[in-house]
């Protein structure tokens, strides 16, 4: 039995599907590969598939990652030719190699957000708005959280939670690439940012783009 | 490809997933190649839609012609027609994103009455005028079919041809005929009076309906080139007819999430309540060789750990036996799920169950369907007492807990203590649980009844019947509840109201289109759903029209009454039903097709051959 971690891509119309039915899309994929999965044992046997971060509905990726246990010694170059044309359109299989991190040990992520707003005006009220927010000591937000088993709202402080950003302005768009935290523990998902920008500076652009491009691991 | 202006208000909605297509194994054309676009529309959601078995082959069926693109449209839920709405987003087909009223035929499976306002709404949403008589040029037809169509009567006014029966051949027959129509530069008329002309084919606005000062039918005349009676289309021979090598794999979940594997039409038991035991006669099975093969070819296709063997009553088939040795030679090994829905108590064999033990363990369903071994005579439900229990007792030794009872309560001829016996047979099975020698170790029993409202419908025994009105059966559910003197079993009962108006619409005639379409017009859609149905809505539709919905589901009709349907034929007489009605009424059972034939008729839709006799 060997551990394989499949990194991929998820683009266009795959941003409308959830985490959860991803997870069953590839266990069907697997299937349809037909690469030597190794089942979990016990009463209800099942290909073990894990994967990384959840990424939200409507945010697309160029850096997903799932780990596959395997029963063979088939080789990485093996199984990307297997996997690669039963995949739906939207997900690319990047690469498939040993995996390099722990699941468990996520600690950030980067994001390429991209905002497009009704006017070059609104785009720049915006981005002096969020320029002087970000630099900016506290920056609160509310989030779901849970206390045990209950759900409760909690104020968290979205700056702590920012490790890098950059902001650039162009015609009515503006990026913002960001790098913040990501894993089990703290996690921040840049539209909670975007939301929260949103609401103190008082514009709402037209669209909103937003594309996981990077996972970082402890000690990265 | 999802249209631009639908794009932005995608993440405003529930699972947009819905919306978008692009699923492995949709089917891609291009557009300039091809002559006929035709858009298949499900009247309820995504979900719901492409869990549907005829659907899935009629996509395959048309998208395998070169000159055809079939796509998919369901109807979107009501945070999405919102939106579509408010940013005039007209109805799209799921595959090129193209609005529906641009294509040549839009195309509607009718699976249930509940779904006739969503089928006004989407044409609404599509920019289509939603009467037949409104829309004069050829394109885009409206056609529609399945099992609701066998009284298309209610929604006539709306569609513009009705295939009867089986569409796998009249689909291609009317699409080549629109092909030959769309090239010459025909007119509507022109056009469907050759189609009519086509078996299977009815063309509703061909017949003139009089009626008598009482509300009944009077006479029903065709013109033009219609036949006095449309008859339905068979498939003839299940190996030779097409069938799907690979399924559509949603990426998002639906209801039913796995590979369907058909084994026959139409059923040899004649339950008395049953539509579907009717209308799709003759029987007809497919060889457990090809059944066999289809599924390998599903499975590999699509990926799917579970396949559904897909009948009226799976262990009637024949080949049941081996069909499941084939498929557990490799299904085992592969890891994939074999299930078996519409299992009876009276055949299911010891050899059955030690198969099913052999695969992944779901739950047990039974229907046994009434309480008393009267009222199941007198429905033709041939099963008794000890072989309900039986089964159960099988079931437990194999190590099953949970047993669910499938029952209807509003069936004629019911007394208040055949609904009682539902209670008894129900605390009979859990008494078996309890005496029965090998039961599982440390665990006790749940017997879930599911008791439903009786419907009379068109084309069984029962058509002539009154339905119980809903005081009636809210009664009747009350009696069940009481009589239940445990807490291992559990009851679930139907909204009165919603069987309430599926009755209206079931047995109802062509002056229910009035009142669709003003409750349509109130707010009516998706009607099946008990969180979105608004029943005082439809009571002031009926009002406000100045007719009595009582008259369709609560009388009882004579048999020399002329009924709605008439003069379409689905093959079993209506002497034979009248027979049937008869045999009811004196709680008399007719033996299984395969037993003895009862001359229902259906047989001369297939050159007077039936397979049970064989």
């Amino acid at each position: 039995m060997r551990c394989v971690r499949v990194h991929f891509t998820k683009t266009g119309r795959m941003i409308y599907v959830s985490h959860l039915d991803v997870n069953r899309m590839m266990t069907r994929a697997v299937r349809r590969a037909e690469l030597p999965m190794w089942y979990t044992e016990g009463f209800n046997p099942h290909p073990y598939i894990a994967f990384a971060l959840p990424l939200s509905l409507g945010q697309s990726s160029e850096c997903e990652f799932m780990d596959i246990k395997i029963e063979t010694d088939m080789t990485n170059e093996e199984i990307k030719k297997r996997l690669s044309p039963v995949m739906p359109e939207g997900v690319r299989i990047l690469s498939v190699g040993e995996p390099d991190g722990n699941i468990n040990e996520i600690t950030a992520a980067s994001y390429s957000v991209n905002l497009e707003f009704a006017s070059h005006e609104d785009a720049e009220r915006f981005y002096s708005g969020a320029i002087s927010a970000l630099d900016g000591d506290e920056l609160m937000a509310e989030k779901m959280g849970k206390k045990g088993h209950r759900k409760v709202l909690k104020q968290v402080n979205l700056i702590e939670q920012i490790y890098k950003k950059s902001l650039s302005l162009d015609g009515c768009c503006i990026n913002l690439e960001l790098t913040v935290a990501a894993g089990n523990t703290v996690n921040l998902n840049p539209a909670l940012l975007t939301e929260t920008l949103e609401k103190q500076i008082g514009i709402i652009p037209e669209s909103q783009r937003i594309t996981r491009t990077g996972i970082i691991f402890k000690g990265e | 490809m999802i249209p631009k202006e639908a794009e932005k208000v995608l993440l405003k909605v529930q699972k947009p997933g819905r919306y978008v297509g692009g699923e492995l194994n949709s089917v891609m054309k291009d557009k300039s190649r091809i002559s006929l676009r035709y858009a298949f529309c499900f009247p309820d959601t995504y979900e719901i839609g492409m869990s549907h078995l005829g659907m899935k082959i009629l996509y395959s069926c048309v998208n395998e012609r070169d000159d055809a693109w079939c796509e998919r449209v369901f109807a979107p839920w009501v945070d999405m027609e919102e939106q579509m709405r408010k940013n005039n987003i007209p109805l799209y087909a799921l595959e090129s994103g193209d609005p529906v009223k641009d294509f040549d035929m839009v195309g509607f499976t009718l699976q249930y009455e509940l779904s006739y306002s969503n089928m006004l709404n989407m044409l609404d949403l599509a920019g289509i005028p939603i009467y037949s008589c409104e829309r004069e040029s050829l394109t885009p037809l409206v056609v529609a079919g399945g099992p609701c169509v066998c009284n298309a009567e209610p929604i006539a006014d709306f569609v513009d041809i009705f295939m009867l029966g089986e569409g796998e051949e009249v689909t291609n027959d009317l699409l080549d005929l629109l092909k030959l129509h769309k090239q010459k530069g025909s007119s509507k008329h022109e056009f469907l009076c050759e189609a009519a002309k086509i078996p299977g084919i009815y063309v509703p606005s061909f017949y003139d309906v009089e009626y008598n000062d009482d509300n009944t039918i009077k006479s029903v005349n065709p013109k033009y080139t219609a036949p006095q009676k449309a008859v339905k289309r068979i498939i003839s021979d299940l190996d030779k007819v097409y069938y799907p090598e690979t399924f559509i794999v949603p990426s998002i979940e639906i209801v039913h999430d796995r590979v369907t594997a058909e084994i026959f039409r139409g059923c040899i038991r004649g339950c008395r309540f049953c539509q579907a035991g009717f209308i799709y006669r003759p029987i007809r099975e497919k060889s457990a060789d090809v059944v066999n093969e289809q599924s390998i070819s599903l499975c590999r296709t699509t990926g799917y750990d579970e396949i559904s063997l897909c009948s009226l009553s799976t262990s009637d088939y024949t080949e049941i036996e081996s069909l499941l040795d084939k498929m557990l030679d490799w299904s085992v090994e592969k890891k994939i799920n074999v299930s078996l829905p519409s299992l009876r108590v009276d055949n299911f064999s010891d050899e059955l169950m030690k198969k099913l033990t052999a695969v992944r363990r779901s739950g047990l369903t039974f229907a046994p369907e009434a309480g008393t071994q009267r009222l199941r005579d007198a429905i033709n439900k041939n099963v008794t007492e000890e072989e309900v229990l039986t089964t159960a007792n099988k079931a437990f030794s194999g190590g099953w807990t949970s047993v669910k009872l499938y029952f209807m309560i509003g069936l004629p001829t019911e007394t208040l203590d055949d609904v009682a016996g539902i209670a008894e047979l129900g605390q009979k099975v859990v008494n078996a649980f309890y005496s029965h020698p090998d039961k599982p170790k440390g665990k006790g029993v749940t017997v879930n009844i599911s008791a439903s409202s009786f419907v009379p419908k068109p084309f069984t025994p029962f058509q002539w019947e009154a339905q119980d009105t809903m005081e009636q059966l809210e009664e009747k559910q009350k009696h069940l509840l009481a009589s239940v003197k445990t807490k291992k079993i559990n009851v679930s009962t139907h909204f009165t109201p919603t069987s309430f108006l599926e009755g209206v619409f079931a047995r109802g005639d062509r002056r229910l289109s009035k009142v669709m379409e003003l409750a349509w017009k109130k707010g009516c859609r998706f009607d099946g759903w008990d969180d979105q149905f608004k029943f005082d809505l439809w009571m002031q539709a009926f009002d406000e029209c100045g007719i009595d919905p009582h008259f369709y589901a609560n009388r009882k009709r004579e048999f020399d009454e002329i009924l709605p349907w008439d003069h379409l034929d689905y093959g079993v007489s209506k002497k034979f039903l009248m027979r049937e009605n008869e045999k009811a009424h004196r709680s008399e059972t007719t033996p299984h097709c395969r037993l003895k034939c009862s001359g229902c008729g259906a047989n001369k839709l297939n050159g007077g051959v039936c397979h049970a006799m064989r």
